[in-house]
């Protein structure tokens, strides 16, 4: 079958953010035509779901070889992580240092 | 001189952004944190997969210092990076883990030093100011 035809078998109609986190608890989704709340914003207004599972990768998966059909995706988390966030501290050499300027 | 206005939005009190990144195989928008604390800016290994990179795209070894000890990941020049409006080609960032389910990454100041920008807490909202060069 034509790449480009085929279609990930569980795409949902648009929902809204909250219909996706009620239908698919603290799991991950994979979102194709993500309208945002305004424009550059983080916060989704719809998408439709074409994966989901506990893991990013099995989020998608579905889509992963549908790239001609789905050109954009969104991978996002539906529950809260509460885990503190460790940024990590680059250990910066000369090398590194003329990346960071370029 | 161009003026941009973009939202964010505040989680456990650090500053979410929208990023697009556009790779080989396709295009994905990431959460990102503003950090002008960061020299680099991150993405996750799964992300950078999603987008069709693997790590035999990287052309530099990069090592971090976390809580936890040592950490390896790489460097590695994405197709097209855009956040809070403005737009890069052939962007370096580093890609390492960062545990975090809610966040891809971090825009460090490799990115925001080409701009100049303000943030405005209270209004939820990052004023950017481009320059010409």
């Amino acid at each position: 079958m034509d790449a480009a035809k085929q279609v990930a078998p569980n795409e949902t109609e648009p929902l809204s953010w909250a219909e996706i986190c009620a239908r698919y608890p603290d799991q991950y989704v994979c979102l194709v035509d993500v309208e945002a709340v305004e424009l550059g914003s983080p916060e989704i207004k719809t998408g439709r779901v074409v994966g989901c599972g506990p893991t990013r990768r099995a989020a998608f998966d579905p889509i992963r070889d549908l790239g001609a059909k789905y050109p954009r995706h969104s991978v996002r988390f539906t529950g809260v992580c509460t885990e503190p966030l460790i940024r990590p501290s680059l250990v910066i050499d000369d090398e590194t240092l003329e990346i960071l300027r370029s | 001189m161009t003026k941009l206005s973009r939202s964010f939005v505040r989680e456990r009190e650090l500053i979410i952004v929208d990023a697009e990144v556009v790779g080989p195989a396709n295009t994905t928008n990431a959460r990102l944190v503003l950090d002008t604390g960061a020299a680099a800016t991150t993405l996750v290994p799964e992300l950078i997969e999603d987008l069709g990179y693997t790590r035999r795209d990287s052309f530099k070894k990069a090592k971090v210092h976390t809580a936890v000890g040592e950490e390896k990941g790489y460097w590695l020049r994405v197709a097209e990076f855009s956040v809070l409006g403005v737009t890069t080609p052939n962007f370096a960032v580093t890609v390492f883990p960062l545990g975090h389910q809610n966040i891809d990454g971090l825009v460090g100041m490799n990115f925001l030093r080409h701009f100049n920008f303000e943030v405005r807490p209270a209004e939820r909202r990052i004023l950017v100011e481009l320059i010409k060069r």
